[in-house]
C-alpha cells in the first residue's frame, strides 16, 4: 500500500515538475528558434516558419539594448501564441505603425522583465518589414482588469501589459501591470 | 504522519485545481466600457440619416458633417457600414453655401484625380466601396475650423422575412480579424505604399488573405472626445403602403408621428444617438394575407425606348415540420470580437438552439478563435448525455483571440452525414472578418448536400458576408439584436429548418426579360422569393412555379395597373445594383473572367451611376482654396465600438511556477517518507 502511494507521488510529482518546466523550457526555446529565423530572413520579409509545424507568425522585435533584452513578438495573443513569446493584441496597431499598440505577455516567461522597467528607460520595436521605432515609457500602473479597461491612447503608443502580481503563485488574477511608452519622433522609417 | 501527508497532498491537489483550470493561461477579457480609454479625433463628425420608405424601396440619405476642430489644414478619411444591398446612386459635398455633385469614376481614375485635386489644394470628397456593406468617404483640404458636409444617398431594399418587414441601417463596424500572412510592404506598392499607411492609418498590415486589410481597419474606441462627435439623427418618412400597427425599432428609441394615410414620420426620441450599433426598424401587416404576393412595376421613358423593370415577391404557403432526422453541426465565434453582450448572446442562442434536437438527430458542436475545438470528432446523436456535454462545453465558453473561419468551417462542411439525414450547420458568430470572398468561395465548393444557416450576432454584425454565407449555403440567415430575443428568433429558426423547402423555383415570364437573381433559390418557410427583372415591354403576368413536398405549386400573379401604389420608383437602381452582385458572385464562382466580370461592373457602375468596387463616387471644387504656404495633416475619423462588445487582453501568466512547487513538495515528500522513522518532524508541525 505504502508502496503505491510512494510511487504514484513520485510520479505524479515528476510530472507535475516536468509540466511546469516544460512550460518554461517551451517558452525560451520558442524564442531561440525564432531568434535564428529572424536573424537569417531576407530583408524585410516575412521570418520562415521558426519551426515547422509553427502556426503562429512572428511580426515584429521588442528590445531594451541597454538590459540586453531581445523579444519576438507574435501577432496573435491568443493562450497557444502566448506560450512562445509576448503577443500584439488584434485590433491594435502594428509596432513602429500609426496608433497605439498593444502587446501581451506572460507575467512569468517573457515579460518579467517589466517589473524592472522605469519611466524614461527606451523599449525599441523592428517591424518585419523594417520598420524600426523608439518609445520612451512615460507611464508605468497597475489596474484592475475587472473593474478598468486598458485605455485607447491617441497619437503613435505602445503599451506592455502583463499580468500582476509578477511573483503570484496561482494564475488568473485580475490585476494587469501596465507599461506605458510614447514614440519618439527620430529614426522613422528607417529600414534595416 | 500519514495525515500530514494526506492534507499536503489534498492542498496540493486543490492548487493545482485553480492552476489546471487554464493551462498555460488561456483568456479573460478585460471590460473596455469604461470611462477612460477615450481616443481624440481633429475632424468632428455629425451625422443626419435621412429617407423615405415606399413599400420595398428605401431611399436613403447620409449627410455626414465634418468639421476641423484644429489649427492646421486638414485631409480626412472616414470608413463606414452601409447596409449590404445598398445602391449609392448620389455623392456630393457641401462647404458652406457651395454644392458641387459628385460623378462616377473608374476606382483607380478617381484615386488618381482625388489626390490631383487634394495636392493642388482644392477641396475634394471621394467615395469608395471596400466592401459590399463597407465604405469609405475622403475630405481634402479643410481650413482650421471649416466644416465640409458629404451627402450621399442610396436605394435599400426592405427586407421581408416571416410576416415581419425590416430595414437595417449600420452605423459602425465590428473591427474585422485580418488572416493571413503580412505581405512585405513593397510587393504590393502600386496598391499601397509606406506613405499611404498614414492616409489609410488601418490597425492592421496587409495581408496575402487580406490585401486591403489597412483600408478596412480603421481605428476604433469605446469613447471619443469631444463627446458630441459621432451622434446620428433620424428622421424617415416610412411609407408601407398597407396598414400597419406603427415601425418599432428592437435597437433604439423611436417615436411614429403620422403623416397622411398609412404614412409614418419616424424619428429617435432622444433625438440623436451613437453611431455604435445598427438601427433595425420593423412594422408588420395588420392583414398577413396582404402581403403573401405582390407586383411593382416602374417605367422608364428614354428618348428612343422606353424600359420597364418588374419586382415580384411571392411567398410560398407553409406546411408541417418533416419528420427527416437530421445532423447539426453548430459552430460558435468564441473570437476576441465577440467579447461582451455578443458572446453573452451566442451562447444562449446555442443553448437554445439544442434544446430543439430530437433523439433521433445527430449534432457536434465547434468552437473558435484562432484556432478551434469540436465536442466530438464526428456527430454523436442528441442524447441527454450528449447534451448535458455539450452544455457544459458552451457554458465555459469566453471570447477571445483571432477569428480563424477556414478551418472550422471546412471541418462542420466535411462531415459525412448518412444518406436520408439533412446535414445542416448553424454558424453562429459576428461575421467580423476581412476575408469574406475566400470563405464564400470555400463554402460554395466544400458544403456539397448540406446546408448553411447563419445567426448573426452583436450591435454590428457583417450583415453582407452573413447573409451571403447563407445564400451560397442554401439556407437562411437571421440577426439577433439583443439578448431578449435570443429564445423567439431560434425557436423560429429551429422550426423553420425542419420545415421542407420549396424546390425547383421556375418563373415564367410572357416574354424573355433579364431576371435577377439569375438561378432561383430554394424558398424556406416564411420566406419570399423576391426577383427583379427588366424588359422592353411591360409585364401584364407572370407564373411562379415550385415544388413542395412533390407537390408542384403555382401562383400567377397579375400587374394591376389600376393600383397606383405598386407603381413604384427606383426599381431600375435596385435592378442595376441586382445584377452588380451576380457579377459580383460570379468572380467568385469563376476566377479566371475577373477582367472581364470586372469591365462588365465598372460598365454597370458607369452608366447607372453606382458606386461599385470598381467605381467611387469623386466631386472636386475648382477653385483652390488652400494657400501654398500651408502643410495640410492627415486624420482617420476614428468609429466607435459597437455598443456593449469588450476589448480583450489575454491572461498573462502560466502555472509554470506552481507546477514546479507542487511537484517539488510532492517529490520531497516521497523523498521524506522514504528515509523511514530515523526523520523526525519538527515539533510545531508534527
Amino acid at each position: 500500500m505504502r508502496k503505491i502511494i510512494l510511487s504514484l507521488c513520485s510520479i505524479a510529482g515528476l510530472a507535475l515538475f516536468t509540466q511546469g518546466s516544460y512550460i518554461k523550457a517551451k517558452a525560451q526555446l520558442a524564442q531561440y528558434l525564432i531568434d535564428r529565423s529572424w536573424s537569417s530572413r531576407a530583408e524585410q520579409q516575412l521570418p520562415s516558419r521558426p519551426w515547422p509545424w509553427s502556426d503562429t507568425r512572428v511580426i515584429a522585435q521588442l528590445s531594451m539594448p541597454e538590459k540586453g533584452i531581445i523579444q519576438y513578438v507574435m501577432n496573435d495573443a491568443s493562450g497557444q501564441a502566448l506560450a512562445f513569446g509576448p503577443g500584439l493584441l488584434s485590433n491594435s496597431a502594428n509596432p513602429g505603425h500609426a496608433g497605439h499598440s498593444l502587446i501581451a505577455g506572460h507575467r512569468d516567461t517573457h515579460f518579467a522583465f517589466l517589473q524592472d522597467i522605469e519611466v524614461g528607460e527606451i523599449v525599441e520595436t523592428r517591424h518585419f518589414n523594417g520598420v524600426h521605432a523608439r518609445y520612451r515609457v512615460i507611464d508605468v500602473s497597475i489596474i484592475n482588469a475587472e473593474q478598468q479597461q486598458i485605455p485607447i491612447l491617441d497619437g503613435d503608443k505602445l503599451s506592455l501589459i502583463t499580468c500582476y502580481p509578477f511573483n503570484a503563485l496561482i494564475p488568473r488574477g485580475p490585476l494587469r501591470y501596465l507599461v506605458t511608452a510614447k514614440r519618439e519622433q527620430s529614426n522613422q522609417h528607417t529600414s534595416l | 504522519m500519514v495525515r500530514l501527508f494526506v492534507g499536503v497532498f489534498t492542498l496540493s491537489l486543490c492548487i493545482l485545481k485553480t492552476a489546471w483550470a487554464n493551462p498555460e493561461g488561456a483568456m479573460g477579457h478585460l471590460e473596455m466600457i469604461g470611462a477612460s480609454g477615450q481616443k481624440q479625433t481633429a475632424l468632428l463628425l455629425d451625422t443626419k440619416i435621412t429617407g423615405d420608405v415606399d413599400g420595398m424601396i428605401a431611399v436613403i440619405q447620409v449627410e455626414q458633417a465634418f468639421t476641423n476642430q484644429s489649427s492646421e489644414w486638414m485631409h480626412g478619411r472616414y470608413v463606414f457600414p452601409l447596409p449590404a444591398m445598398a445602391a449609392v446612386s448620389d455623392l456630393e459635398i457641401q462647404i458652406g453655401e457651395r454644392i458641387i455633385r459628385g460623378e462616377v469614376q473608374e476606382k483607380i481614375q478617381a484615386q488618381k484625380n482625388f489626390a490631383a485635386a487634394k495636392k493642388a489644394g482644392k477641396k475634394a470628397g471621394l467615395l469608395e466601396q471596400h466592401r459590399a456593406n463597407l465604405f469609405s468617404v475622403n475630405v481634402a483640404n479643410l481650413a482650421p475650423g471649416e466644416k465640409i458636409i458629404t451627402r450621399l444617398s442610396y436605394v435599400d431594399r426592405v427586407q421581408f422575412s416571416n410576416d415581419l418587414f425590416e430595414l437595417r441601417l449600420p452605423t459602425t463596424l465590428t473591427p474585422r480579424y485580418i488572416t493571413g500572412q503580412p505581405l512585405p510592404t513593397d510587393e504590393h506598392k502600386v496598391e499601397f505604399n509606406p506613405r499611404d499607411l498614414e492616409v489609410h492609418g488601418g490597425w492592421a498590415a496587409a495581408t496575402d488573405n487580406v490585401p486591403d486589410a489597412p483600408e478596412i481597419t480603421p481605428p476604433q474606441a469605446h469613447s471619443l472626445l469631444p463627446a458630441d462627435s459621432h451622434q446620428f439623427s433620424l428622421s424617415l418618412k416610412v411609407n408601407p403602403g398597407l396598414a400597419t400597427n406603427g415601425v418599432l425599432s428592437p435597437s433604439h428609441a423611436i417615436r411614429n408621428q403620422h403623416e397622411q394615410a398609412d404614412a409614418l414620420l419616424v424619428e429617435l426620441n432622444s433625438g440623436t444617438a451613437p453611431l455604435d450599433r445598427d438601427l433595425v426598424l420593423h412594422w408588420q401587416a395588420r392583414d398577413a394575407a396582404n402581403t403573401q404576393a405582390a407586383f411593382f412595376q416602374q417605367t422608364i421613358n428614354h428618348d428612343d425606348q422606353t424600359e420597364y423593370y418588374s419586382m415580384v415577391m411571392v411567398t410560398p404557403p407553409q406546411v408541417g415540420i418533416q419528420a427527416l432526422p437530421r445532423d447539426v453541426t453548430f459552430v460558435i465565434d468564441t473570437s476576441g470580437s465577440m467579447g461582451g453582450t455578443s458572446i453573452q448572446q451566442a451562447k444562449k442562442a446555442l443553448l437554445q438552439a439544442l434544446s430543439h434536437l430530437d433523439v433521433n438527430d445527430r449534432f457536434n458542436v465547434i468552437e473558435f478563435n484562432s484556432r478551434f475545438t469540436t465536442l466530438y470528432g464526428k456527430s454523436q446523436y442528441a442524447t441527454p448525455n450528449n447534451l448535458l456535454a455539450a452544455q457544459r462545453l458552451v457554458m465555459r465558453l469566453e471570447a477571445g483571440g483571432g477569428t480563424e473561419m477556414a478551418g472550422p468551417l471546412s471541418f462542420a462542411m466535411q462531415n459525412p452525414a448518412e444518406e436520408g439525414v439533412l446535414k445542416q450547420i448553424v454558424f453562429i458568430t459576428d461575421g467580423s472578418v476581412g476575408n469574406e470572398a475566400e470563405l464564400l468561395g470555400m463554402i460554395k465548393d466544400q458544403l456539397g448536400e448540406g446546408r448553411l444557416f447563419t445567426v448573426a450576432i452583436g450591435s454590428a454584425p457583417n450583415n453582407f458576408f452573413m447573409r451571403k454565407a447563407a445564400s451560397f449555403g442554401r439556407g437562411i440567415y437571421l440577426n439577433i439584436n439583443k439578448l431578449s430575443e435570443v429564445s423567439e428568433k431560434i425557436e423560429q429558426l429551429s422550426r423553420r429548418i425542419q420545415q421542407p423547402v420549396m424546390q425547383n423555383i421556375r418563373v415564367d415570364w410572357p416574354f424573355e426579360v433579364e431576371q435577377y437573381p439569375q438561378k432561383l433559390p430554394d424558398l424556406y418557410a416564411g420566406e419570399p422569393l423576391v426577383l427583379i427583372a427588366k424588359s422592353d415591354r411591360p409585364v401584364s403576368e407572370v407564373s411562379v412555379n415550385g415544388e413542395l413536398q412533390g407537390q408542384t405549386w403555382r401562383q400567377r400573379l397579375k400587374n394591376s395597373t389600376h393600383n397606383q401604389a405598386l407603381d413604384m420608383q427606383r426599381l431600375n437602381t435596385v435592378w442595376a445594383r441586382s445584377k452588380v452582385e451576380e457579377l459580383m458572385d460570379s468572380l467568385l464562382t469563376s476566377p479566371e473572367q475577373a477582367d472581364k466580370i470586372r469591365l462588365q461592373v465598372i460598365e454597370l457602375g458607369l452608366r447607372n451611376q453606382l458606386a461599385t468596387k470598381f467605381t467611387s463616387f469623386i466631386a472636386v471644387e475648382q477653385e483652390i482654396s488652400r494657400p501654398e504656404s500651408a502643410t495640410p495633416k492627415h486624420s482617420n475619423v476614428p468609429n466607435l465600438m459597437p455598443k456593449g462588445s469588450t476589448m480583450n487582453a489575454p491572461q498573462t501568466a502560466t502555472p509554470a511556477t506552481i507546477l514546479q512547487l507542487v511537484g517539488g513538495i510532492l517529490l520531497l515528500l516521497v523523498l521524506f517518507w522514504q528515509s523511514g522513522p530515523g526523520f523526525r518532524w519538527p515539533a510545531e508541525i508534527a
